[in-house]
């Protein structure tokens, strides 16, 4: 972590998922090739797939990354007890 | 050359190494060589060293100089200088000097007798006379000082005369006196020897007239008569010789003695008495000789006549009988006539007759005879007694004037002793008078001295004493401005310490490390500044309870400075912007690009700002206003309203802003405290200026 400042926080953030989606994307990529390649008898939609997989996966990285679960279960409760009270 | 030579040539040889003959040599040098010409570099060099050394020393090194009149000037002057500067001045003044003792001296004893001694006696007190005033005066002596010595050197010369004068006396006394006892002593042998001599004559006339017994050695008698006569001649003449020189010698020394008596200088000296009694002596003994010479030649001389009578007669008888008979020579062989016989015979009877008649005539006026001859002899012995008298008178007479002289002195001697006791005396009672009267001047002026020293002292002191409580209070309230100057002078500097201490923190907050490049770098720990505040300010509780605010953060770690958190501002103010949207529990990816897509759309600079003192209802603004009212301030420069917007965000954009406002929040603590700091430092100093 080369900077500890709050605001650069959503910029790695950023730059991490956008790096974890290439990757994975990359990698699904290489998979879905390979399986295409050694499964799938050279069909495209295994490395779609992978792709498509590899995007997924990065992209759903990157929301939990920037999703705060434990402020959002805290606001649900307040509410209930709100709503509760 | 050599191979010239080799060859049997003449070798070339250059003109310049031909050796020339000795005359041509010397010719060349131009000067012919003179012999004598030594003499002159013998005077001249010498001369020339000594001048050039005396140069030397004189101008480039006193040491020489100092050398050089060591071993040069002085012994030239001692031995060369003074001795001529002595002969051309000493034939003045020292030479009329020695004259003059010598003339006096010798013509005020002349003797005749004994040159040498005098000679002796008069150079020895003239060699010590011309030796005073010959002395070199030395220079540089006062006119009075001169005076001095000159009277002195007369004085000294004056008694050294005196003192010739008397030792020439003496000894001119004492060889007289010496004279005089050696002739006495001649004179006194000469006198027995002259007794003698007319003793024996006198006997020898006896008894060649009375003895009739050895009357065949009649001439032989007459012979010794004769002689004894002689030898009484010669030894009167030679007695009379003595007796007259000594007496020459006893009037010399009377002489001698008047005139010392007369001459101031040596009337007192004592040989004179001496002198005195030994003329006495010798003219008394003198005397004596003289009149025993005489008794015994008069006692005498009645025989010596008696044999003279005797003689005349017997020379008349003979000349009778001669008459008588002229041709009868008595003593000769020849028997005489008958007629002469007779005519002899009757001669002698007529002879007898006549002596009988003679004789009877002389018995008759016997008495008579012997009463002339005893009153002759009466006037002799008168005569006698008179000389005898006339001498003892004298010798009494010296005796008393000797006693005379003597008890003068003596009474001199005992009357200077006896004047000097009464002086003694009278001086001592002078002196014990003087001291009392001293002693009680002494008292009495003390007493006046003390009271008036004490009054004027009292009187000094009482002024002395004002004046020193007037200082004294001087002094003390200078002492006490002093103090309450150097009081407030310590606060001032306390409050200057206290002061530069905050300003220093200030500077320090607002600057932190500024060679660093990254912001994080820019952190400086301000405990030091910190702690200096806190030394500065003593034991102030202001102080301290405004340091204790300070937190900890900054001690350890150090404060941001408002430049480089106006620098993050941007960032942080554009991602807030991203964010702006999104809530704390966070969002999906979908919120964040919808945010994003916001973002993008709205420009802060469309927002109304609100003003400072602007109630402001924070529920309302959403996070895009409150990024533009912080935004706005913050580029006008109002940190703080900014920092207090900034504070004012939700969700994510808090969250974003997060760590900016935590330091902007220290950076503002900080400051505020360190303020704080200098406004009551600012107060305090201002205090004592004033």
């Amino acid at each position: 972590m080369a900077s500890k400042r709050s605001e650069d926080e959503y910029g790695e953030k950023v730059n991490r998922a956008i790096v974890d989606t290439g990757v994975k994307m990359a990698t699904g990529l290489v998979v879905g090739g390979v399986f295409s390649l050694v499964l799938f008898k050279r069909r495209t939609w295994p490395i779609a797939f992978g792709v498509g997989t590899g995007f997924g996966m990065g992209y759903s990285n990157a929301e939990n990354d920037f999703q705060n679960k434990n402020a959002a279960l805290l606001r649900r409760l307040q509410v209930d007890i709100q709503l509760h009270n | 050359m050599w191979r010239a030579a080799a060859r049997g040539v003449a070798p070339r040889i250059k003109s310049s190494t031909v050796v020339k003959p000795l005359q041509q040599r010397c010719m060349s040098s131009g000067v012919p060589q003179k012999k004598g010409g030594k003499l002159k570099w013998f005077i001249l060099l010498p001369s020339a060293a000594l001048g050039g050394v005396a140069a030397y020393g004189e101008f480039v090194d006193p040491e020489v100089k100092k050398l050089m009149e060591e071993n040069v000037y002085s012994p030239f002057q001692e031995y060369v200088y003074k001795p001529v500067m002595d002969m051309i001045a000493g034939s003045g003044k020292p030479a009329e000097e020695e004259q003059k003792p010598l003339v006096k001296v010798i013509p005020a004893k002349p003797v005749e007798k004994k040159p040498e001694p005098e000679k002796t006696a008069v150079k020895a007190p003239a060699s010590p006379v011309p030796a005073a005033p010959a002395q070199p005066q030395p220079a540089g002596m006062s006119a009075k000082e001169r005076e001095k010595l000159d009277i002195e050197q007369k004085l000294q010369q004056q008694r050294e005369k005196e003192k010739a004068e008397n030792t020439a006396l003496e000894s001119k006394l004492q060889e007289l006196m010496n004279v005089c006892k050696t002739g006495l002593q001649e004179a006194s042998e000469i006198q027995n020897e002259v007794i003698s001599a007319v003793k024996k004559h006198a006997q020898a006339l006896q008894t060649a007239m009375d003895d009739k017994t050895d009357i065949l050695n009649k001439e032989g008698q007459w012979n010794a008569v004769t002689e004894a006569f002689q030898k009484r001649g010669v030894v009167t003449d030679n007695a009379k010789k003595v007796m007259d020189s000594l007496r020459l010698e006893k009037e010399k020394l009377k002489a001698m003695v008047e005139e010392a008596r007369n001459n101031k200088s040596t009337k007192s000296n004592k040989i004179l008495n001496q002198a005195q009694e030994a003329y006495n002596t010798v003219s008394s003994k003198l005397n004596a000789i003289e009149s025993a010479i005489a008794k015994s030649e008069s006692e005498n001389r009645g025989l010596v006549k008696f044999n003279d009578l005797v003689e005349e007669g017997k020379k008349k008888f003979q000349k009778e009988l001669e008459s008588l008979m002229p041709d009868v020579k008595p003593g000769k062989g020849k028997k005489l006539s008958e007629e002469e016989l007779n005519s002899l015979i009757a001669h002698a009877h007529r002879r007898i007759e006549q002596l009988q008649h003679q004789l009877a005539n002389h018995l008759a006026l016997e008495k008579e005879r012997i009463q002339e001859a005893l009153d002759m002899q009466r006037k002799a012995d008168e005569s006698v007694c008179d000389r005898r008298i006339e001498d003892e008178a004298q010798k009494i007479k010296n005796n008393v004037d000797l006693e005379k002289q003597k008890w003068g002195e003596e009474a001199r001697v005992q009357f200077e002793v006896e004047l000097r006791q009464q002086l003694a005396r009278q001086a001592a009672a002078h002196s014990d008078h003087l001291q009392e009267v001293l002693k009680v001047q002494e008292q009495e002026l003390l007493q006046k001295y003390e009271r008036q020293f004490n009054l004027k002292f009292i009187e000094e002191r009482q002024a002395f004493q004002a004046e020193i409580a007037g200082w004294v209070a001087r002094l003390k309230g200078i002492e006490t401005a002093v103090e309450n100057r150097a009081a407030a002078e310590k606060i001032a500097r306390e409050a200057q310490d206290l002061w530069l201490a905050c300003l220093a923190l200030n500077g320090t907050i607002r600057r932190g490390k500024e060679e660093e490049l990254a912001w994080e770098e820019r952190l400086k720990p301000l405990g030091n500044e910190i702690v200096a505040v806190y030394d500065a300010a003593g034991n102030h509780p202001f102080v301290n309870m405004i340091v204790s605010t300070i937190p900890e953060k900054a001690y350890v770690r150090g404060v941001w400075t408002e430049d480089t958190l106006r620098e993050r501002f941007e960032k942080v103010s554009s991602v807030c912007k991203k964010v702006a949207a999104i809530d704390e529990c966070g969002g999906t990816l979908y919120k964040y690009f919808i945010s994003y897509l916001q973002s993008v759309f709205i420009s802060l600079r469309s927002y109304d700002v609100k003003n400072l003192n602007d109630q402001v209802d924070v529920e309302s603004m959403d996070n895009f206003e409150i990024l533009a009212n912080a935004s706005y301030w913050m580029d006008r420069g109002d940190f703080e309203a900014a920092v207090r917007y900034m504070n004012q965000l939700q969700g994510e954009a808090r969250k974003v802003a997060g760590d900016w406002l935590k330091e902007a929040k220290l950076l503002l603590e900080t400051r505020q405290a360190a303020f704080a700091l200098t406004a009551f430092a600012s107060a305090s100093g201002l205090g004592t200026v004033f």
